[in-house]
């Protein structure tokens, strides 16, 4: 709306101006209006934010707290120093990026269960701080294998050779034994393992005490029927006679005697299901199992089936395939290899592959020739054995021609040597056969051989160790897979030669690492003579099938191209085909 | 000094913010644990928030629902995010910022070095944190300041994982 009014100025007059400005001026004002737009406010609600919470209360009481690592001692000490306000000592505690936790099973399900194993403080911290000291710092490894088996009731430790198995396993039974979780223990173990064993109860668990299972059947059993016996020892030929003792009644019931908890060391020795140790070992009244074994699968996928019949019967069966097997097993099995977890020199490789010599490669193929006859005229009647007896003569043939001596492995054996000798180095030699060893002996006295196999009396055995370690002269130890490949330390050594090669890559494994285990300075080189379109290329073709076969189940790599050295590959070998089962 | 406490928040894009609460007697055993369900700002409250969202989310609404339920009182609160340091006032009880080195992630914040750490907190608190520090060297707890907050983190996740099958069905 438009609004006007006649408004009078005034204007002063001024003397000096002109009369014409003296008039008044009439001046019109308008006034407008400005339409405006009302303001509207828009309210709105911030939801409040709803937090729901889950708790958890942990009891300090030793009674209700399954983790009160404290000794009689210690709580004694607590109260102690509670009484006279001393302040008890801790051990520094290590930084999150070098600890270990517990971690809970898979098959724990109640997740206050789970949470209390996690939120424990990690095994670095926890352990020394209750007096569970070491005699040398363990490795991170270590720990983590003493956490994975401390929370299984089913568990394998598939550690390869020369990790510290045994120091994994006596820790965790002795935070078991802490925390009150086990209060009898029995670990099985091969017979020549025994003393060494105790060794390292008396290193790593002092105040455990151990008792040997042995002595006449009275002494044993009275040994067995003993109560509050926190560790028994016991090889595996005394569990077949003392079953009586121990073992779970057919009919049902208790046993006589029952362990908390069952550990089998080289736990290989159940791999066949129907043997009698298998059963015997499997009718063990027990609470938890473990094995150890540095070779879980030797052969084939059926000898961790049996193993895991001991550990969860039912868990496996030989008609699984490699990755249903592999899923199965993946919360029961902890395996590291060396490379892995230690910073440790390389094992090298060198094949030597060579060509037989000329008479050498007359009598071989003179021999697989008539073998090969032997075996076709002998048909269906033909066995495994024979032809192993075949494989054999071949393959000893292959290390020296039995007529001449011809041995082109022997000559590259020597070459070799004479630089390891110059160089001041040692070096070990693997062979199947005594013979080969005493031919070898009578060739290399250059080098200062010395023998190693189970025609030597046990009483010398360490002399001899002693002596190769020492002596700068001798540079080559001889030995047999079976008497040198199982708890020996040869970490001095940076050569190793497998002259033949055996059956089983677990066993050929188990030989180089005699050498490169812990403490080893510098790289092993690991040479396997085979001699090219021979039975042992043949072989050769197998064994790595088979250690595909075992990578393939506990590294979790592809799937192998084929199990084991089944009959038919046996007879394979020769091209010869077994049309029904041997009687 | 008998009981210590630790408290951290995570995030996971697809559920939102977890808290969760440790306390410890000095060994570093647990005594209690205590965990939020996820808590997820809608746009609107993001926006409204803005750069204070985390500090509110962390310290008045986890933090605090945390530590009141708790049955056991810390003498004192870690914590690993600087957001949570306003907790303090709500809950009347010292809370302490553990850092890898000495650089204040925030102003205002006055840093001591502590057990091989630094501990921060607002520099009103200087004399709190002093008396903490000299507390802590002379006690000497079985468990590293940085090392808890693992522990907190990894049980959110096994808790969470617990609730995942359950949701499912």
């Amino acid at each position: 709306m438009e609004h006007s009014e006649a408004t009078d100025i005034r204007v002063d007059t001024v003397w000096n101006l002109t009369p014409s400005l003296q008039k008044k001026m009439p001046v019109k004002v308008r006034r407008l209006k400005i339409a405006t737009h009302q303001p509207q406010a828009m309210c709105m609600q911030i939801p409040k934010l709803r937090v729901g919470m889950r708790s958890f209360f942990f009891s300090e009481d030793a009674k209700n707290n399954p983790f009160d690592f404290r000794s009689p001692e210690e709580k004694e000490e607590e109260k102690e120093n509670a009484r006279s306000k001393t302040p008890p000592q801790r051990v520094k505690p290590v930084a999150p990026k070098e600890s270990t936790r517990l971690q809970p099973p898979r098959d724990l399900i109640k997740l206050e269960d789970r949470l209390a194993y996690l939120l424990q403080p990690p095994l670095q911290s926890l352990l020394p701080n209750h007096a569970l000291t070491f005699p040398f710092e363990p490795f991170p490894h270590q720990f983590e294998g003493v956490a994975f088996l401390y929370s299984r009731h089913s568990a394998i430790l598939a550690d390869e050779m020369g990790l510290g198995k045994t120091m994994q396993a006596i820790t965790a039974i002795r935070l078991l034994f802490r925390t009150r979780k086990v209060r009898s223990v029995l670990l099985v173990c091969p017979k020549p393992l025994v003393t060494n064993w105790q060794r390292e109860f008396e290193l790593w668990a002092p105040e455990l005490p151990v008792t040997v299972m042995e002595g006449n059947r009275d002494k044993r059993q009275w040994l067995w029927s003993l109560p509050d016996v926190p560790v028994r020892l016991a090889n595996y030929e005394l569990m077949l006679r003392d079953r009586e003792f121990f073992e779970l009644p057919q009919g049902g019931g208790a046993a006589p005697c029952h362990f908390d908890l069952c550990v089998l060391d080289e736990s290989q020795r159940i791999k066949n299901r129907s043997s009698t140790t298998s059963q015997v070992i499997r009718n063990i009244s027990r609470s938890r199992s473990w094995a150890m074994t540095g070779t879980p699968i030797e052969n084939s996928t059926e000898d961790l089936v049996s193993i895991c019949e001991f550990l969860s019967p039912g868990l496996l069966c030989n008609e699984m395939g490699t990755s249903a097997m592999r899923e199965s097993v993946s919360d029961l099995i902890i395996r590291r290899q060396k490379e892995e977890v230690l910073d440790m020199p390389p094992r090298l490789f060198r094949d030597a592959g060579m060509e037989l010599g000329p008479h050498q490669r007359e009598t071989y193929e003179m021999a697989e020739k008539d073998g090969i006859i032997r075996l076709t005229e002998m048909g269906d009647t033909a066995t495994v054995q024979h032809v192993f007896e075949l494989v054999l003569r071949l393959k000893q043939i292959c290390n020296f021609d039995t007529a001449t001596g011809e041995s082109p492995k022997l000559d590259r054996l020597k070459a070799d040597l004479e630089e390891i000798a110059k160089s001041g180095k040692k070096a070990i030699l693997f062979s199947q056969w005594t013979n080969t060893i005493f031919r070898l002996r009578d060739q290399l006295q250059e080098f200062g051989p010395l023998e190693y196999h189970g025609k030597i009396p046990s009483k010398d055995r360490d002399g001899i160790l002693d002596q190769f370690k020492n002596d700068p002269d001798k540079h080559i130890i001889l030995m047999s897979y079976g008497a040198g490949s199982v708890g020996l330390n040869l970490q001095f050594c940076h050569y190793v030669f497998l002259f033949d090669r055996w059956w089983n890559p677990a066993v050929e494994d188990q030989a180089i690492n005699r050498a490169h285990r812990i403490g080893v300075d510098g790289p092993v080189f690991v040479s396997r003579f085979l001699m090219a379109g021979t039975i042992e290329e043949r072989i050769d073709l197998v064994l790595n099938e088979k250690r595909e076969l075992a990578e393939s189940i506990l590294e979790g790599t592809d799937s192998p191209s084929k199990v084991g050295l089944t009959q038919d590959e046996v007879f394979g070998l020769f091209d010869l085909k077994k049309k029904k089962k041997a009687a | 000094m008998n009981t210590i406490a630790f408290l951290t928040n995570i995030e996971k894009k697809q559920f939102g913010f977890f808290g969760g609460y440790l306390v410890l007697n000095l060994m570093g055993q647990p005594l209690e644990f205590h965990c939020t369900t996820p808590v997820k700002p809608n746009r609107a409250q993001k926006i409204l928030y803005g750069p204070t969202l985390r500090p509110f989310l962390f310290s008045e609404r986890l933090g605090e629902t945390l530590v009141r339920k708790s049955r056991q009182s810390a003498d004192v609160i870690f914590v690993d995010q600087p957001e949570v340091l306003p907790l303090g006032a709500h809950v009347k009880k010292p809370v302490v910022l553990v850092l890898e080195e000495d650089d204040p992630p925030e102003d205002g914040l006055i840093i001591q070095p502590c057990l091989e750490l630094f501990l921060a907190m607002p520099q009103e608190d200087e004399k709190t944190l002093t008396g903490i520090t000299l507390e802590l060297e002379n006690e000497q707890p079985g468990v590293h300041l940085f090392e808890p907050f693992d522990r907190i983190r990894e049980a959110i996740g096994e808790a969470l994982g617990a609730m995942a099958p359950r949701k499912a069905a």
